[in-house]
């Protein structure tokens, strides 16, 4: 269980970038964060992972009370938004990269290290690129590649920052279905957040929405992902559609409802 | 993954071979040539004979001045070789050496004021430490204040504390007695190991070979400073004290090559570039083939230096013209980022 009490933050002398936020997400569960551009996500999810701290609030984590700093952090597997990392490594260095919690300022990767790559690698389908240069991937692959890196990590909670905000359709497609498999299949926590409020729908166990006015929505995904409340947080007109498969299964998806134009 | 592991080991042989047979040829080397036979057989018989000894003079020329200046010369580039990759490194930028950031010129500024106070001793390199660590600690202030991250900010930042500290070596210059203190001061700024000696080298080598060493000793850690702050506390190690520990090693390192062979410029640039081709940007490799082709360059520059004229032509200058087209190519061919 990880949960937050009263989560708040904001830069020194700045004004707050969210406020209370309070949640609690059981083990092996999906959240999604959803909210408009600049509703604080990025900075919520890096205060969750301990990349900062809340300003107030409480954190507790399996039962642990006020987890802070480095301490958090390796409660989590963290993966970054996609940005190109500077530094050319190979595909196979970056994932083990995700090993570095466990190795001293002067040890090198054992045994039980390249194992878990290994695994991770296989995991997330990148084992084909293992000595693929970094930059030289396609935002599909980086991500995947980030995900094993995050998964390196050996923590049983996975935070993505928009992991699919990069992304093309398929890719996007690629992206959300492996964080479902991550939790349905095998176990894993998982945090994310996305701008895309299908994926939540789609996915998620738990939403917490974030809205104008620094105030917040937290529940099961389908009470909180719904027409009314997507127009509060987005300003938007939005129906949510179901499609039904020939095998009788739903899915679920947000359209935005855009004003109609006709060439004059 | 094997075949490049085999080419990583060969490289490094092959480094460290060259490297001998140049430190042979370069003592051998000299406006008193020694031929290289007698040039082994004194290293391998130092005590040799009273003055009849027909060795008597090249051993001394040999034992008391080209030794230390090769020994300098090789922990020098050694230094600056592992210096210069762990900077670029940790601030995940190709562009970026002690040079540029300020720290040659901070520690300049400081060893040429220990110089006009007290003469070269133990102060140059304390003070040369003192100011280096003092620019570098501007820069990223600076650089952090405006925009955290930019490759651009942090690069002018640089050139402005560069700047600064070029104008303080001025007035160190300005200041200093123009019969005997400001020649020399000059002359060692150019950089030069003409005054090389066992007492300089037992002075630097305690200051140079421990930090790098160290340094790569940690270079895996490199490897995970170079994602930036954010992405090292994602994965669940401190930045902080690993980051201290480089800054404060490699500007060590640093105000000791500048205390006892002046501002060379260059070398901490270029020589990761070169060791990047050769073995990858794998920090756990680049490090140590980055050293050796570093202590290759200083020796190979100063060898040069010391022979094409009768008198010494500054390292400085040397380095320069070298290493500006070398850079204006490399900068050409990766488009100002990682050379591949």
């Amino acid at each position: 269980m990880i949960s937050i009490k009263n989560g708040s933050f904001s830069y020194p002398g700045g004004p707050p970038v969210f406020r209370d936020i309070s949640f609690s997400l059981e083990e092996g569960r999906i959240l999604s964060i959803i909210g408009y551009n600049g509703s604080g996500k990025t900075t919520l999810i890096k205060c969750l992972s301990g990349i900062q701290d809340f300003s107030s609030g409480e954190v507790s984590i399996r039962g642990q009370n006020s987890v802070r700093g480095i301490e958090r952090t390796r409660s989590f597997g963290y993966v970054p938004q996609l940005t190109a990392n500077p530094v050319p490594y190979t595909v196979e260095q970056m994932v083990l990269l995700g090993r570095s919690r466990f190795l001293g300022p002067f040890s090198k990767p054992g045994r039980k290290d390249w194992q878990v790559i290994r695994d991770v690698m296989e995991l997330t389908g990148t084992t084909p690129l293992a000595a693929r240069s970094f930059h030289t991937l396609s935002g599909g692959e980086r991500q995947m590649v980030l995900i094993a890196q995050a998964l390196a990590t050996e923590a049983r909670a996975l935070i993505f920052d928009e992991p699919t905000s990069a992304l093309d359709l398929i890719n996007q497609h690629h992206t959300v279905d492996l964080l479902r498999r991550l939790s349905h299949e095998q176990g894993y926590t998982v945090i994310f957040s996305s701008h895309d409020p299908s994926h939540a729908l789609h996915i998620s166990d738990c939403c917490l929405m974030l809205k104008k006015g620094l105030t917040h929505i937290f529940g099961p995904s389908e009470e909180v992902i719904t027409e009314s409340c997507l127009g509060e947080a987005f300003g938007i007109e939005a129906r949510i559609y179901t499609h039904i498969n020939d095998d009788g299964e739903a899915s679920k998806g947000v359209l935005p409802i855009l004003k109609p134009y006709r060439r004059e | 993954m094997q075949k490049t592991r085999e080419n990583y080991t060969l490289i490094l042989l092959l480094l460290g071979v060259v490297l001998f047979l140049l430190s042979l040829i370069s003592l051998s080397l000299g406006r008193y040539p020694i031929p290289l036979k007698d040039t082994v057989y004194i290293l391998l018989h130092p005590a040799g004979g009273g003055p009849g000894d027909e060795l008597f003079m090249p051993r001394r020329v040999l034992l008391n001045i080209r030794l230390p200046r090769l020994i300098l010369a090789l922990s020098g580039g050694f230094g600056l070789g592992v210096s210069g990759a762990v900077f670029q490194g940790v601030f995940r930028n190709p562009l970026v050496s002690p040079g540029v950031v300020g720290v040659t010129s901070g520690a300049g500024f400081g060893a040429a004021l220990a110089i006009l106070i007290f003469g070269w001793g133990m102060t140059t390199q304390a003070f040369g430490f003192l100011f280096g660590i003092l620019a570098l600690a501007s820069t990223w202030m600076i650089a952090r204040k405006s925009d955290a991250g930019s490759v651009l900010v942090f690069v002018l930042a640089g050139v402005v504390i560069n700047m600064f500290f070029q104008a303080m070596i001025t007035l160190v210059k300005f200041l200093a007695d123009s019969e005997e203190k400001l020649p020399s001061i000059v002359y060692w700024l150019m950089g030069s190991l003409s005054t090389a000696s066992w007492k300089k080298a037992a002075l630097t080598l305690p200051v140079i070979l421990p930090s790098s060493i160290f340094l790569l000793s940690i270079r895996n850690r490199i490897n995970i400073l170079s994602l930036g702050e954010e992405n090292v506390r994602g994965l669940g190690v401190d930045p902080r004290k690993p980051m201290a520990a480089v800054l404060i090693l490699t500007t060590l390192t640093i105000s000791a090559v500048v205390s006892v062979a002046g501002i060379v410029g260059w070398i901490g640039l270029i020589v990761p570039h070169i060791s990047r081709m050769l073995v990858g940007p794998d920090h756990n490799r680049l490090l140590p083939a980055s050293a050796l082709t570093g202590a290759l360059f200083f020796l190979l520059i100063d060898t040069i230096g010391r022979t094409i004229s009768p008198q010494d032509i500054p390292l400085g200058i040397l380095t320069a013209v070298v290493g500006a087209p070398v850079f204006v190519i490399l900068l050409i061919r990766s488009r100002g980022r990682w050379a591949l």
